[in-house]
């Protein structure tokens, strides 16, 4: 198979401002590098401007203020056909009269490629993604990850320096979302075309991803692995985003660097300077039996959820909701139970601008 | 509805019914017009044919007649054709591509202009023949194709129609293809004309037949009978039947509304399957 992986492209994104119609900011002054040969995957809740962010990019959208470069080129003012860049759309948007060969083959026909290249293309793309029968059935003769794939076709034919995707999984079932997302990823180590996955889905984010970027309200929260972003979530916002379920986050007054957990007494190593703070612990982290260094809590038990391998306890201890992941089995009708914090895996966040202290 | 015996059979009486309504009185025209002019002025309309159709058709297809004896059927269903054909492929092309305008190139006076051409609607014709008759005779295309065709050619129905089209069709098509290196041409006629398929084929067939039945605008136009439409020959036909003082050929008379109605039913029979067709592709 020989795709043509060109030399591999980045992509900088400096001071990058856009509203609409002058009123409130959608990105707000934001900079990003994605390195060559990067998955790089933008996730956040909707309206956090992800979307508006990957269409300028492509160019589908103009830019107020800041520069965006490919290779170290400014593309502000190119349009989208001459970025060299593809775009997977979240609703495929393949043409639906015509069939998969020439959805396949209409951008490189729009660029005077010789046809007897566009048919070795397109041969070749059609058996990296195994959609060689397909080629003469039209997108409604398609299933969803079939369509899924041309789509993807579509966008590797053209052989671009950046590939975007917006969303492109979410209109697929559970079962076929999860196949298909090692798919883009087995792809993405074959051709290591720079790529920008725009999600709101966490998981696509933690599995697809060299680096996440997690977006808040046109602000940057947080950029790292995936590791990073799970084990060190520089804000309270990155630690309840990244997660299933999502971290428990308790409200304390400090006083002399000591915190109060549930009544509990936490002596904290750093000294800080304010006089409250968010506790944060991890579901998967609070244990059924005592260990090493362990604060134990009593617990009243709202509902038990039994995902198989695992189960969830939803939880409240004075009114503060709490949630619990284990592994051991658990009595559903249980009413009450005591659970172990380890005392070295508390995050804590300051409680005036919801930053990581440690 | 329940599929009953009953209720099948009431259904199909009303529409059997129905159809005889609309079917007797075109054959009453059909038979008559294979009859003796004779026979019909002594006996009446004919509901089974008689032996002078090879006769009548002939004469009337291919003999000169009209009041300058100089124009023959064939001619004026000629000119119809042409001047229906021109007039719905216009529309369609015209309206297309001023709906397309309207709903993709966002310039600011789009929603206005649109409703300045849908305000056209409530001017007929009639209103503004003076001012274009003029405008022809001055251009001199008085008697002559483009002045049948041109004047009849902007369509505030079909740029509505193809407005409300294009404005369904997903915003995403537009940046695939933008993406994909299409200009705006490439869109229209690669992506947007292939999609409203079925709807230009529909706006074509109501136009052909709107076309076909124009009068007024034909009869001010054209003085030179070789410009003459079917229509007007058969408005000419009927008056010199009334007004001679010879035995009425009514059997020309019918034979030429007969040969008036071919065309038009078989465009619809044409254009029909491709409807259906695209109905059951369902390319949106």
């Amino acid at each position: 198979m020989e795709i043509n992986r060109g030399k591999m492209s980045y992509l900088n994104i400096k001071n990058v401002i856009k509203n609409y119609n002058n009123k409130d900011n959608i990105i707000k002054n934001l900079s990003l590098t994605v390195k060559k040969g990067e998955f790089l995957v933008i996730v956040g809740p909707s309206g956090c401007g992800k979307s508006t962010l990957l269409r300028m990019i492509a160019g589908l959208e103009d830019i107020n203020s800041g520069e965006i470069e490919i290779n170290g080129d400014i593309i502000n003012n190119i349009p989208p056909a001459d970025r060299n860049i593809a775009m997977v759309f979240q609703n495929y948007a393949l043409y639906p009269h015509m069939n998969v060969e020439k959805n396949l083959s209409y951008g490189l026909k729009n660029r005077k490629i010789p046809k007897d290249e566009i048919a070795t293309r397109v041969k070749d793309i059609s058996k990296l993604l195994q959609i060689e029968e397909l080629l003469k059935r039209k997108p409604s003769e398609l299933s969803g990850g079939q369509r899924q794939r041309v789509a993807m076709g579509r966008a590797i034919i053209r052989e671009p320096k950046i590939f975007l995707f917006d969303e492109p999984l979410s209109n697929l079932d559970a079962k076929l979302r999860n196949q298909m997302r090692i798919e883009i990823r087995k792809l993405h180590d074959k051709l290591k075309i720079t790529s920008v996955y725009v999600t709101h889905d966490q998981i696509e984010a933690m599995t697809l991803a060299d680096r996440i970027v997690v977006l808040n309200g046109g602000v940057i929260e947080q950029v790292g692995t995936p590791d990073e972003i799970y084990n060190k979530p520089q804000s309270l916002f990155v630690s309840k985003f990244m997660g299933t379920p999502p971290m428990n986050t308790i409200k304390s007054k400090v006083y002399n660097n000591i915190a109060n957990l549930f009544g509990k007494e936490i002596k904290l190593n750093h000294d800080i300077n304010d006089n409250e703070v968010y506790i944060g612990i991890r579901p998967e982290e609070i244990y059924l039996k005592p260990i090493e260094n362990s604060i134990k809590i009593e617990i009243n038990i709202d509902m038990v959820e039994k995902l198989g391998s695992e189960s969830l306890i939803y939880a409240n201890i004075n009114n503060h909701h709490f949630i619990v992941k284990t592994n051991e089995k658990i009595d559903r009708n249980l009413q009450s139970l005591s659970v172990y914090i380890d005392s070295k895996k508390l995050y804590l966040f300051s409680a005036k601008d919801e930053k990581l202290i440690s | 509805m329940k599929n009953t015996f009953s209720s099948k059979l009431f259904s199909h009486v009303i529409l059997i019914l129905a159809s005889l309504m609309f079917l007797l009185p075109v054959w009453v025209i059909v038979a008559s017009s294979t009859h003796l002019p004779e026979t019909i002025v002594n006996n009446g309309l004919q509901f089974f044919t008689g032996h002078n159709f090879i006769n009548t058709y002939k004469s009337i297809l291919f003999e000169h007649s009209g009041y300058t004896k100089n124009v023959t059927a064939f001619r004026m269903i000629l000119n119809s054709f042409i001047m229906a054909m021109g007039f719905a492929i216009g529309k369609v092309i015209i309206s297309s591509m001023a709906a397309y305008a309207i709903v993709y190139f966002r310039f600011k006076l789009a929603t206005f202009l649109f409703w300045v051409i849908f305000l056209t609607l409530l001017l007929p014709i009639q209103v503004r023949i003076v001012p274009s008759f003029e405008v022809l005779a001055d251009l001199n295309l008085l008697n002559s194709y483009t002045g049948l065709i041109v004047p009849l050619i902007a369509s505030a129905t079909g740029t509505f129609f193809f407005r409300q089209y294009f404005k369904s069709v997903p915003e995403e098509l537009l940046e695939a293809a933008k993406m994909d290196g299409a200009n705006s041409w490439n869109f229209f006629i690669d992506i947007l004309m292939p999609l409203s398929k079925t709807m230009s084929a529909a706006l074509f067939i109501v136009m052909f037949i709107v076309g076909w039945n124009q009068y007024l605008w034909p009869i001010m136009m054209t003085t030179d009978p070789q410009y003459s439409t079917i229509l007007l020959g058969i408005k000419e036909i009927y008056q010199s039947n009334f007004e001679g003082t010879y035995l009425p050929e009514f059997n020309r008379a019918f034979a030429m509304t007969t040969l008036a109605l071919i065309i038009p039913v078989l465009m619809v029979l044409f254009f029909q399957r491709l409807f259906v067709k695209g109905l059951v592709d369902g390319d949106k």
